[in-house]
């Protein structure tokens, strides 16, 4: 099923009678990166499956406006993000929970999590990206489980090449300090 | 999307030799058969919001609705005209000032005369009642109106206060 490409997918749900089959593959496609991305930012599966469930509505709402401007596989990841992004905010605001506490909070549910299968180092390593300010947290998940390309993470966080490999250096670089104090 | 390179591994090497030699797998996992019911979910979600997008949309345009809201709106406006005019008239009366009230007083005061209000007063006051209370008390029987009436002219004050 993944053998589609995008634009077929996207010429399937811009007919009325395939609409249903092209965004079903374009689910099949996509929903598997797409939650393990929101799921590395937010956590908790449940928070996750909520997110990932509310960025496809909002594809399936807004996809037949979408002007091939940028990649669908970069449009997708934008409002992935932005989703991810913007229930963290809310959760510092209903609680008023300072960015750090939010952070740690994670971390320490890390340990107790039924749907985490890592060992000790990996465990390790998760809570050391937890450290990261949030930006930077992105753009490491983004390149180190991703692979992701430093254009295309241009395009889904609007931010340019440059600001990004540094961010992505800097990251690096405190998550090796935490791994060598341990 | 970008499949798996070795560029990666080259610039963490660099960068960070302990992160490159950990191995790199995703260690969050998802409930049994998660990712087979996903799709259903999403599609049912949205069937969903479809028909809520209906029912508002029949609400909104049902006949019954649309007469009972214009009626409220056209009350609720009627209402708040009248509540404006009616603020805008007190608005007017708390602009008589004080002072004009005052003054308009002293000039009833300086045009006031004492002898015109007890003439007023004894016009006002009934013939047949003075008659009866003259009648009724013995003592007064034997003194005639005439006398009576130059007793109230020459003594009007103490009687207008006493009364």
């Amino acid at each position: 099923m993944d053998t589609q490409t995008d634009s077929e997918i996207l010429q399937l749900f811009r007919d009325e009678n395939s609409r249903n089959y092209g965004f079903n593959l374009l689910v099949k496609k996509y929903q598997q990166p797409l939650y393990f991305h929101i799921r590395r930012l937010v956590i908790d599966h449940d928070d996750a499956d909520d997110l990932v469930q509310n960025t496809f509505i909002k594809i399936f709402q807004n996809l037949n406006g979408f002007r091939e401007d940028s990649k669908l596989y970069t449009w997708i990841y934008r409002i992935a993000t932005n989703e991810a992004l913007a229930f963290l905010k809310s959760k510092r605001n209903k609680f008023f929970i300072p960015i750090v506490d939010v952070e740690s909070k994670l971390s320490n549910s890390l340990i107790d999590d039924n749907f985490f299968s890592g060992d000790e180092i990996q465990l390790k390593l998760e809570k050391a990206i937890l450290t990261l300010p949030e930006k930077q947290r992105l753009v490491f998940n983004m390149k180190y489980y991703n692979e992701m390309k430093y254009e295309e993470m241009a395009e889904v966080l609007g931010t340019s090449v440059g600001a990004l490999k540094a961010s992505f250096h800097i990251a690096v670089k405190k998550i090796e300090e935490i791994i060598k104090q341990n | 999307m970008e499949k798996p390179n070795n560029i990666l591994k080259d610039e963490l090497r660099e960068l960070a030799p302990e992160l490159s030699k950990l191995e790199r797998k995703n260690p969050f996992e998802v409930p049994p058969d998660y990712f087979d019911d996903l799709s259903l979910k999403i599609q049912n979600r949205i069937s969903y919001k479809k028909e809520e997008k209906h029912l508002w949309y029949n609400v909104l345009f049902n006949p019954k609705f649309s007469i009972a809201a214009s009626i409220i709106i056209i009350l609720m406006v009627s209402g708040l005209v009248s509540y404006k005019y009616y603020q805008k008239q007190s608005a007017n009366t708390k602009n008589i000032y004080w002072d004009e009230i005052m003054s308009e007083n002293n000039s009833i005061n300086y045009s006031f005369d004492e002898n015109s209000l007890v003439e007023t007063l004894a016009d006002l006051t009934p013939e047949m009642e003075s008659e009866q209370i003259i009648k009724s008390d013995s003592t007064l029987k034997n003194i005639s109106t005439d006398d009576l009436n130059e007793y109230i002219n020459n003594n009007n004050n103490d009687i207008f206060y006493e009364n």
